[in-house]
C-alpha cells in the first residue's frame, strides 16, 4: 500500500468544493457541499455514489463545465498541478482541456460526431491542442487507435462512428482524449452502457493505458464492483458530500460508513442463491434541497442512534491512517465489508 | 402443463432498402428458438446486445411477429389470434421495459398510468380504478402522495416501481421483464429485484427475465437460457449454469462479472487484510 | 417469506422540478414582449370584428355618390372609396371577413392534413408512402394557380376560396404531424401502451396526439397569417368576396384602380394586412420558443 502523505503536491486537489444549481423557485440549490479529495500523479481515484449524490457534478466542476450545465461553483477550490482553477477564464480553460485533462462519458455513441470519420475527429483534436500539422495529426490518430487496441487501426481510421459498436466507440473516445497526452483522464460511468464482456475489456484497456502513459484517472461510477477493477483509492459520495474515503483496501474490506457497507452489500454475490434476496439499502437518496437535518443518511441507516444522528450534521474525520468517514458512530459500530472466499 | 410454449421461432429484420424497395441487408435476430415456461417459474434469457434476447421477449408478446414458429400461451395459439382477441389476451401477459424514464407517458400522472389498463380492459368507474391503482402503488412501495405526480418528478427506481404496478394491474400470469434493472443504480437494483421476487411468490407469476447481467440472474431465475447471435447456446437449471457452464461463451459471461475486490499495484486481487484497522 | 419488501419511502420528494405542463409553457410564451404585443394586437382585431356593427361609424355598404373618393376628414376618418362608402367602416367589417376566412382555411387544412399525417407516421408502410406522395404532389403544385383553378371550378366566394387555400396549406400540417408521430412512435411508452392492449385509436388519441399538438399549434398560428394574405390576394383578384361586401383584399383592389386620384386608399387595407400577417408570425414564433424553453427547463441531471 502506498503512503499518500509524503508524496509531493498532488496533481489534483479539491477543497471544500460547493456547487449550486438554479432551483424552481428562482434561488440556488446546493447540490455539492464541502467536497474535498486529492489525486496524485499516476493514481486512479474513484468517485462513487448513486445518481443524485453529486459525483457527476463534482467531476464536471473539475473539468470547468459547471457553467455549461447551468450551475455555478459557489465556493471552495480546485487546484490542478498547483494552479487554482475555479476562477480560470474560459480562454485558459480551452488550453487546459486536452493537454491537461480530458473526459469520457457514458454514451460513447452519442459523444462522437456522426458526420466525420473517427480519424478526422482525433486529428482535429490533436491539431487544435498540440498544433500538429495535417499529416502528423493523421499519423497520431492511427497511432492512438492502435494504442486503444482497435484492430487494423490504419484502415479503421477512415471509418465513420456508425460502423463501430458501443465498446469500439468508447475506445475511439478514449483515443481522442488520450491523443493530447492529458495528465488526468476523467471517466464518467464509461462502461455503464456496455455489455459485461465489453466492460471487462474497456477496464483492462484503462489499466493498460495507465501503465503505459502514467495518466491519472478519476473514475466516476455508481458500481463499487466495477470500481474495484482499477482504482487505488475510493471517495464515496452521498447527498452532495463525501461520506467516506480511503484506499481501496480500507473501503472494501473495512468500510467505516454504513452507506458504504450498504452499497457493498447490495452487489449480487455469486452463490447467493440460498436466501434469494439481495441486501438493499431501504428508501432512496434525498434530492438536493430536501436533505434531512443531522446526518444526511440517518433516515436510511440501520445503525442510526435517534437523538444523535438526526440532530447534528457530522464532520468527516480520520478513522485510520488513510481513511476518513463522516459518521459519529464510526468507532462504535461493526460493519462488514467484502470477504474473500 | 406449462404456461408458455414457444417452438422454433425465427425473425429476420430487413434494413436499408434499394430503389425497388427490396431490403439490402437482412439481419437474423432470432433463429429457431424454442422454450417453455411453467407456471410460477422464472426463465432468464441472457446474452449481450445483439444476441436477440429482447427481440425474443417481444415475439413472445406478439409485439413483433416472428417469421416462423409457434407460440402457445395457456393453450391458445397466440399467432392465430385476431387483433381484437389479441388485445384481450394482453391482459394476461404484460411487459416491464428497460428504461423507466421513457416507458411511462410523460403526460400521464402516476395514478392515471397505473389505472390505464383498467380503463382499457374493464368497465370499472373512475373512482374504483384509482382506488385499485393506489392499492397497487402501495404494494410496490410508492406512497400515496405520488399519485398525482408526473414521471419527470420521480427517480428511476420509483418509475420502475410504477411500471411494475402498471404491469400488475390486470393480474397477469406472465410478465416479460426486459432488463428491468439495467438502467438503475446498484443499490436501487437490489430493491427492485427483491420486489419482483416477492411479487412472484405472492401471485404465482411467471417471468421471462431478459438480462445481460448474469450476476442478477442468479438471484431471480429458476432456469437460464444463454443466447448469442440469435441462437440459444446453452440452457439449464440456474445452479448448473453457474456451477458448471459447458459452453465457452457462458463461461466468458460468468468470468466478466466484476468482483468487488480491489486489485493491488501489480493488478492481482487483494486478499483480505484482517486485524484491527 | 415476510412481506418486508424494502419500501421506497424517500425523504421528501424530489426538488419540485420546473413545473412541466401548460402553466410552464404559457409563462414561457408570455415572457417575450414581441409575443405579448402580437397577441394583444390580434385580440383587439378579434374584438373589432365581433363588435363591428357597434363600432363602425357608418354602414359599410351604404353608397353616397356625392361623397366619392373623399380624403380623410372628420366625417370619414379614413376617407371614402369610389362609391362613396366609408373606408374605416369597411376596414372594420373587412376584419370580420379576413379573420373568418383565415379560420375557415386553417380548419380545412387541419382536417385534411392532420389525421392522414398521424396515420402515415404511425403505420408507415405502403399507406404512409402513398399519403406522403399525394401531399408532396399537392405541395409542389403552385399554390395560387391551384387556388384559382379550384375557385374557377366551384365558383367565386370566400368559402370556396378558403377551401382552396386550406387544401394548399394542408401538406404543412401533414408533414409536421407525420414527422412528430414518427418521432414519438419510437418512444417506449407507445410500445408499452400496445403491450397493455390499448387499441390503436386509444394509443393515438391518448399518447401520440398530445405530443403532436404543440408543433401543430405553431403551424396553425403561422398558417392563419398566410391565410389572411391568401384571402387578400384572391379577393384582390376578384375570386374572394362578392361585391359589395368588404374585405381587405377587395379594398386593395378598389384602391389600386383609383391609384391616380386617391392614393391614400391603399394604406388602410395594406397596413392591416401587413400587421396581421406579422402578428400571426410573431405569435407563432413566440409559442415555439416558449415551448422550447419550458421543455429545456424540465430536464435535469445528477
Amino acid at each position: 500500500m502506498r503512503e499518500q502523505k509524503t508524496a509531493g503536491q498532488p496533481l489534483l486537489e479539491v477543497r471544500d468544493l460547493a456547487v449550486e444549481f438554479p432551483s424552481a423557485s428562482g434561488g440556488w440549490t446546493p447540490v455539492v457541499q464541502g467536497v474535498s479529495f486529492t489525486l496524485d500523479q499516476g493514481e486512479s481515484v474513484a468517485l462513487v455514489g448513486e445518481s443524485g449524490s453529486g459525483k457527476t457534478v463534482t467531476s464536471l466542476a473539475v473539468m470547468g463545465l459547471t457553467g455549461v450545465t447551468g450551475g455555478r461553483v459557489a465556493g471552495g477550490s480546485v487546484r490542478f498541478d498547483g494552479r487554482e482553477l475555479t476562477a480560470l477564464p474560459e480562454r485558459e480553460w480551452r488550453r487546459l482541456r486536452g493537454p491537461g485533462m480530458g473526459m469520457i462519458f457514458q454514451q460513447p455513441t452519442r459523444s462522437l460526431n456522426p458526420a466525420y470519420t473517427v480519424g478526422d475527429q482525433i486529428a482535429e483534436s490533436v491539431r487544435r491542442h498540440l498544433g500538429l500539422g495535417r499529416r502528423a495529426a493523421w499519423a497520431r490518430a492511427v497511432e492512438m487507435l492502435d494504442l486503444v487496441q482497435i484492430p487494423r487501426a490504419a484502415e479503421r481510421v477512415h471509418d465513420y462512428p456508425h460502423s463501430f459498436s458501443g465498446g469500439m466507440c468508447q475506445r475511439v473516445m478514449i483515443a481522442m482524449v488520450m491523443a493530447c497526452n492529458p495528465r488526468l483522464l476523467i471517466a464518467d460511468e464509461p462502461t455503464t452502457a456496455l455489455d459485461v464482456t465489453v466492460q471487462e475489456r474497456i477496464l483492462q484497456l484503462l489499466r493498460d493505458l495507465q501503465e503505459q502513459t502514467g495518466v491519472s484517472l478519476l473514475f466516476v461510477s455508481h458500481d463499487l464492483a466495477v470500481v474495484a477493477e482499477l482504482c487505488q483509492r475510493v471517495v464515496v459520495m452521498y447527498a452532495g458530500e463525501v461520506v467516506e474515503q480511503g484506499t481501496a483496501a480500507d473501503v472494501y474490506f473495512r468500510p467505516r460508513h454504513p452507506y458504504t457497507a450498504g452499497l457493498l452489500a447490495s452487489i449480487p454475490k455469486p452463490g447467493l442463491r440460498a436466501g434469494r434476496r439481495l441486501t438493499a439499502i431501504p428508501g432512496s437518496i434525498p434530492a438536493p434541497g430536501s436533505w434531512p437535518s443531522g446526518c444526511r443518511f440517518h433516515v436510511r441507516c440501520p445503525h442510526r442512534d435517534p437523538g444523535r444522528c438526526d440532530l447534528r450534521h457530522p464532520e468527516i474525520v480520520p478513522v485510520g491512517p488513510s481513511a476518513q468517514a463522516r459518521c459519529v458512530r464510526a468507532d462504535e459500530i461493526e460493519l462488514s465489508g467484502v470477504t474473500v472466499g | 402443463m406449462s404456461l408458455l410454449d414457444v417452438t422454433g421461432v425465427s425473425k429476420t429484420f430487413a434494413t436499408g432498402r434499394n430503389l425497388l424497395g427490396r431490403p439490402t441487408r437482412r439481419i437474423p435476430a432470432v433463429q429457431d428458438v424454442s422454450l417453455s415456461l411453467g407456471r410460477g417459474e422464472c426463465l432468464a434469457v441472457v446474452g449481450e446486445s445483439g444476441a436477440g434476447k429482447s427481440t425474443l421477449g417481444r415475439i413472445v408478446l406478439r409485439l413483433i411477429r416472428p417469421d416462423t414458429g409457434r407460440i402457445v400461451f395457456d393453450g391458445v395459439d397466440v399467432l392465430a389470434l385476431r387483433p381484437r382477441e389479441m388485445r384481450r389476451l394482453r391482459q394476461r401477459m404484460q411487459m416491464i421495459f428497460q428504461d423507466p424514464y421513457s416507458s411511462l407517458d410523460p403526460r400521464m400522472s402516476v395514478a392515471e398510468a397505473v389505472a390505464e389498463p383498467l380503463l382499457v380492459h374493464t368497465d370499472l368507474g373512475r373512482a374504483a380504478r384509482l382506488r385499485r391503482a393506489a392499492e397497487l402503488l402501495d404494494r410496490v412501495g410508492i406512497g400515496r402522495r405520488y399519485l398525482e405526480r408526473y414521471p419527470a418528478e420521480l427517480s428511476g427506481g420509483q418509475l420502475q416501481r410504477v411500471a411494475i404496478a402498471r404491469a400488475l394491474t390486470l393480474d397477469p400470469s406472465l410478465i416479460v421483464c426486459d432488463e428491468p434493472v439495467a438502467a438503475l443504480d446498484v443499490s436501487v437494483r437490489a430493491q427492485v429485484l427483491n420486489l419482483l421476487r416477492d411479487l412472484q411468490e405472492e401471485r404465482g407469476l411467471s417471468y421471462l427475465f431478459v438480462s445481460h447481467d448474469l450476476a442478477l440472474v442468479e438471484v431471480i431465475a429458476d432456469r437460464v437460457m444463454v443466447m448469442a447471435g440469435g441462437r440459444v447456446v446453452e440452457q439449464g437449471d440456474v445452479e448448473q449454469i453457474f456451477r458448471s457452464p459447458t459452453h465457452e461463451y457462458t463461461q466468458r459471461l460468468l468470468s466478466a462479472i466484476p468482483v468487488p475486490v480491489p486489485r493491488d499495484a501489480s493488478g492481482r486481487r487483494m486478499a483480505e487484510v484482517r486485524g484491527t484497522p | 417469506m415476510t412481506n418486508a419488501t424494502v419500501l421506497d419511502d424517500p425523504v421528501g420528494g424530489p426538488d419540485d422540478p420546473a413545473t412541466a405542463g401548460r402553466a410552464g409553457i404559457l409563462r414561457g410564451i408570455l415572457r417575450r414582449r414581441s409575443t405579448v404585443v402580437a397577441g394583444g394586437f390580434l385580440l383587439l382585431l378579434v374584438a373589432c370584428a365581433v363588435l363591428a356593427p357597434v363600432i363602425a361609424p357608418h354602414d359599410p355598404d351604404a353608397q353616397d355618390v356625392l361623397q366619392r373618393l373623399q380624403p380623410p376628414s372628420g366625417e370619414h376618418l379614413l376617407g371614402t372609396d369610389d362609391y362613396g362608402r366609408d373606408v374605416l367602416s369597411r376596414l372594420i367589417y373587412g376584419a370580420r371577413v379576413s379573420l373568418q376566412a383565415a379560420v375557415q382555411a386553417v380548419v380545412v387544412a387541419l382536417l385534411i392534413g392532420l389525421p392522414p399525417g398521424i396515420v402515415a407516421g404511425y403505420w408507415g408502410g405502403l399507406l404512409g408512402a402513398t399519403l406522403t406522395r399525394v401531399m408532396d404532389a399537392l405541395m409542389s403544385a403552385p399554390s395560387l394557380v391551384l387556388a384559382i383553378t379550384i375557385v374557377a371550378v366551384l365558383g367565386p366566394g370566400v368559402t370556396n376560396a378558403m377551401l382552396a387555400v386550406g387544401l394548399v396549406m394542408a401538406p404543412r400540417f401533414f408533414r409536421v404531424a407525420r414527422a412528430t408521430t414518427m418521432d414519438v412512435r419510437h418512444e417506449t411508452y407507445i410500445e408499452a401502451s400496445v403491450a397493455l392492449g390499448c387499441s390503436s385509436l386509444r394509443t393515438i388519441g391518448r399518447h401520440i396526439l398530445p405530443n403532436v399538438m404543440p408543433p401543430i399549434v405553431l403551424v396553425i398560428s403561422v398558417s392563419l397569417g398566410t391565410a389572411v394574405a391568401a384571402e387578400a390576394s384572391l379577393s384582390f383578384l376578384g375570386l374572394g368576396v362578392r361585391p359589395p361586401a368588404a374585405s381587405w383584399g377587395s379594398m386593395l383592389s378598389t384602391a389600386s384602380s383609383n391609384m391616380g386620384i386617391a392614393p391614400y386608399l391603399v394604406w388602410p387595407p395594406g397596413v392591416m394586412i401587413f400587421l396581421t400577417v406579422l402578428a400571426f408570425t410573431y405569435l407563432g414564433d413566440g409559442v415555439r420558443k416558449g415551448m422550447l424553453r419550458s421543455r429545456s427547463a424540465g430536464s435535469k441531471e445528477d
